[in-house]
């Protein structure tokens, strides 16, 4: 992967800047020397004689002597008194010498870093690998077929400077450098993207620069610019595309051998190039072969161990398998990631499964401890979700002998379970796989049923203020800490679960306030109800007063004209009429004022009384008067201190109405009432049953029981108040009434009233 | 003779004959102050007021049977004419009680001061003015205070019939009523004022 790829245009744009910079101060480096230079020239020109060679390298004293020190050294097979460059041209062929002459000055021409044997280092890496491609190129020339002559001459020059970009970079920016270095070594990237990551451009680009400033060949500078590029992939417009090739195809050798640093980058098909060259694979594992042996002269010239030749191979192919159980070891790692991760992905993938839309807090934490219960193979695992506002726990136990998953919802008590709620709101800010302080072992213990002998791990999974959640397990191993903490993607699994439990929670809370919103509403309409009822009581009310005074004072006249006519009236016939005439004024103005009554009641003067002696009392008055009767009147109370605080003569009206309705329902057949008054000691107030088995009401008219005049009645019998006015009278008493009838089976009213004084008042 | 014994101002003529003395006697009283009066302006003629001839024959022990027709008077309030017209028939056949009648409370007011009624019959609700303020407004004047009032009303709400009774209503009839319990009532009220 390129870590350029990933920088954003401003960065990109930086970079750019940045390359501009690092090419100035390239052209700081030193020019070519002179002899290095000339000789360049001369190879170029193809003009140039041995003598003149010979010449030039001795206008250069200390190039000559050390030329012939090391020529010695090498054992080139000079005799002892082959002392003169005149001499060693000839024996070793002109292109032989330059290309000694050029190994040796051209990389002593660029300064070392300072002192720095990681630099040091790597320089004679670079080294190695520039003279390993040089020798490389150089042989496979030699044997390439059908390829012009020239490109035996230059093959070496074009392979030594081919990465002459990189020692360009590291002559003048060493630290950089050394973290391009730094970073082929541990990423495993190509060299090229690290230096274009670091410098805003590669070797191939700096190497270029240098080179044409040095006014070396274009085949050089071509080699220097293009050998990384895919053979087929050349521009049309290089000159010298065969070169360009071999030294990418012997870079492309060296690189497979392990030979010097160079970075790391893709090796290609090699087949195909060497077929392009004429050669077989025989020819390039020959090349390969002699390439220990061609480059042992240039490796003593410059001063590289000179056991290379020996050890080349062994270190090489120690230094490969160095590096391949390094990615190895590497990959491993990697896969072992990828395994946990998986596994984790798994686990996921079956716990969202397990998920579906209207998913409560304890199914979700049922799911989370199945899921946990997978991932880690555990023997018992639990999860929970506790609101810290109310207190409530939900959970999910899953055990692992039966394969099932219990939900419990319940509330924790602050003051016994105060230990565990300090400990639960520790948890809130919590991260990562832990054990399981003590505090919370009594929570575990009332999910699962019993403690647990193993230690209890705990996953935080952290949402919100006021909730808090975790998954908690055993697994039957008793340590197995730091494979658990690496074993599983915690950070993945809990977010996923904290996730299901947020969105749980807000389903929770919008339940809860539409179920609310719910009870407000029916509460507002009922209220309103109440509202409407009280209203039309209100209004009948002032109407009945109205009426009354409006009617009372026809019927005052109709009645006292009528008693007029009666005192002078000697007709029997006509006086029992207008008698008729008399009663029946006062009936009507009687109706007026309990209508009167019923909407504007008087207010209640409530007092204390023992509701026994109140129940008692009645029930002998109507004994007394349905003594004639086939009726029964019983009345029991189960606590003889039980008292009512209401307004005694409307207590008395109230129970009356529904005794007297009682009587009716009961009618000409035997009935029995039965008056209860249970007992309900720790309450503040009383129910007073009035009970009997007579005809019972059909729904249609327990419906209207209670409204004013409506009467099961024939219509125009009597008026049916008793009811209204017992419903009127409970309600502002502060009580209430209600009717609960079967037909044919019986009634049974009940009044319910405040037991105490300090019981709501009346409405 | 009579002397119009429900006039409010009567000449000493009429004064000796209601106290059966000589008008000698009655000029002697006026002129000493022991009976009050004022004299006609622009003559001497002796006027004595109703108030201060009753004061006069109570000091002096003269009984007051003289003074009345011997009748009880009976003022029936209510702005119901068929209510009125029925108490006037129903009083008036019984033959012991001269009647007046109104229809408002300022009427009521009025009769009050003009025909000293000895019993008023007072509907609760009249137009312009309540029973209560009514009993209080009778009731702020000493002069009245033998007046017994009787309310009629349709409505017989204990707290109204107590708050009546507080400012000196003396009964309470509830409309339609029973005519003989009327009577009685009346005649009661009457005897003991």
């Amino acid at each position: 992967m390129s870590v350029g790829s990933v920088l954003s245009k401003p960065e990109a744009l930086r970079s750019r800047v940045g390359a501009e910079i690092i090419l100035s101060q390239l052209d700081e480096l030193p020019t070519l020397p002179a002899v290095a230079a000339r000789l360049l020239a001369l190879t170029m020109s193809d003009e140039s004689s041995t003598r003149e060679i010979v010449q030039l390298i001795e206008s250069d004293a200390p190039l000559t002597a050390a030329l012939l020190r090391r020529a010695r050294k090498a054992d080139l097979g000079l005799s002892a008194e082959a002392t003169k460059i005149e001499r060693l041209v000839p024996l070793l062929g002109f292109t032989e010498v330059k290309n000694l002459i050029l190994s040796l000055q051209i990389f002593e021409a660029l300064p070392k870093p300072e002192d720095n044997s990681r630099a040091e280092e790597r320089r004679r890496e670079f080294w190695k690998h520039s003279l390993a491609v040089a020798c490389t190129a150089d042989l496979l020339a030699s044997r390439s077929r059908g390829q012009r002559p020239s490109l035996k001459n230059e093959a070496f020059v074009c392979g030594l400077l081919h990465d002459i970009g990189k020692v360009a970079f590291d002559a003048k920016l060493p630290k950089s450098y050394a973290r391009v270095a730094d970073r082929v070594e541990l990423q495993r990237v190509c060299i090229c993207d690290a230096e274009r990551d670091v410098f805003g451009m590669d070797h191939t680009i700096a190497g270029k620069r240098l080179v044409s400033r040095w006014g070396l060949s274009l085949s050089i500078i071509e080699c220097v610019w293009l050998h990384h590029q895919a053979p087929e992939a050349l521009p049309t417009s290089v000159s010298h595309p065969d070169l360009v090739r071999l030294v990418h195809f012997a870079d492309h050798l060296v690189r497979r051998q392990g030979i010097g640093f160079s970075g790391y980058g893709q090796f290609d098909s090699s087949s195909e190039i060497a077929g392009s060259f004429g050669l077989s694979e025989q020819e390039i594992t020959d090349v390969l072969d002699k390439l220990p042996e061609r480059m042992e002269p240039f490796a003593e010239l410059v001063g590289l161990d000179p056991t290379v030749s020996r050890t080349l191979y062994s270190d090489s192919l120690a230094k490969a398998n160095r590096e391949l159980g390094v990615v190895n070891a590497q990959l491993l790692g990697q896969n072992r990631e990828l395994a946990t991760r998986c596994s984790t992905l798994d686990a996921l993938r079956r716990f969202t499964g397990q998920l579906h839309a209207n998913a409560e807090l304890a199914d979700v934490c049922m799911a989370a401890a199945g899921c946990i219960s997978t991932v880690v193979d555990a023997t018992q695992s639990m999860s929970f979700a506790v609101d810290l506002r109310t207190g409530l726990a939900y959970t999910g136990m899953w055990t692992k002998s039966d394969g099932h998953v219990r939900p419990s919802v319940f509330e924790l008590d602050e003051a016994s379970d105060s230990a565990l709620i300090a400990e639960l709101h520790g948890l809130r800010t919590a991260h990562g796989l832990m054990q399981a302080r003590p505090s919370l072992e009594p929570f575990w213990q009332r999910c699962a049923g019993s403690a647990s002998t193993e230690p209890i791990w705990l996953v935080p999974i952290a949402f919100g203020d006021d909730m808090v959640c975790a998954t908690l397990f055993v697994v039957g191993r008793a340590t197995l800490a730091q494979g658990l903490v690496e074993a599983v993607e915690w950070e993945s699994l809990s977010s996923a679960m904290a996730l299901a439990m947020t969105s749980a929670r807000v389903r929770l809370d919008s339940n809860r306030l539409s179920e609310e919103l719910l009870e407000v509403n029916r509460r507002l309409k009922s209220a309103e109800a109440t509202r409407v009822r009280l209203r039309s009581v209100s209004m009948v009310g002032e109407m009945a007063a109205g009426a009354a005074h409006e009617m009372n004072n026809p019927l005052s006249v109709i009645s006292g004209r009528a008693q007029l006519l009666l005192g002078d009236c000697q007709d029997e016939k006509l006086a029992t009429a207008l008698r008729t005439i008399v009663d029946q004024a006062h009936a009507a103005s009687q109706i007026v004022s309990d209508l009167m009554s019923f909407a504007k009641p008087k207010p209640p003067s409530p007092v204390l009384q023992s509701a026994s002696d109140v129940l008692n009392t009645l029930c002998q008055r109507w004994r007394a008067e349905l003594r004639s009767q086939t009726i029964q009147i019983r009345s029991h109370t189960d606590d003889h201190n039980t008292t009512i605080f209401a307004d005694p003569a409307q207590v008395e009206e109230m129970i009356g109405a529904l005794i007297a309705n009682a009587v009716e329902a009961c009618g000409e057949k035997t009935g029995h009432i039965q008056i209860n008054s249970p007992s309900r000691k720790s309450d503040e107030t009383i129910r007073i049953m009035v009970e009997d088995d007579g005809v019972g009401m059909p729904p249609n008219i327990l419906e209207h029981a209670v409204d004013p005049f409506f009467s099961s009645r024939e219509a125009g019998r009597k008026r049916g108040l008793g009811l209204s006015r017992a419903f009127r009278l409970a309600e502002i008493n502060g009580g209430r009434l209600w009717i609960e009838s079967t037909p044919e089976v019986g009634t049974k009213v009940t009044i319910e009233l405040p037991a105490r004084a300090a019981c709501e008042s009346a409405v | 003779m009579t002397a119009d014994r429900n006039k409010s101002v009567f000449t000493t003529g009429e004064v000796a004959q209601i106290c059966k003395v000589s008008q000698q006697t009655v000029i002697r009283c006026f002129d000493s102050g022991r009976l009050k009066g004022f004299r006609v302006p622009g003559s001497r003629f002796r006027r004595i007021p109703r108030e201060a001839l009753i004061t006069f024959m109570k000091t002096n022990q003269i009984p007051l049977d003289s003074l009345d027709s011997g009748k009880k008077r009976v003022l029936v309030v209510d702005d119901d004419e068929a209510i009125v017209e029925m108490f006037s028939e129903l009083l008036g056949r019984d033959g012991r009680f001269e009647i007046q009648t109104a229809n408002t409370g300022y009427q009521a007011g009025i009769l009050t001061e003009q025909f000293r009624p000895d019993v008023i019959l007072l509907d609760y609700k009249l137009p312009d003015i309540n029973g209560t303020a009514v009993c209080r407004t009778i009731r702020s004047n000493a002069n009245f205070e033998h007046i017994k009032i009787i309310i009629i009303s349709g409505v017989a709400d204990p707290d109204e019939i107590e708050e009546l009774r507080a400012v000196g209503a003396d009964d309470f009839i509830r409309k339609p009523f029973d005519i003989n319990e009327v009577i009685v009532r009346v005649a009661d009220m009457v005897s003991a004022a």
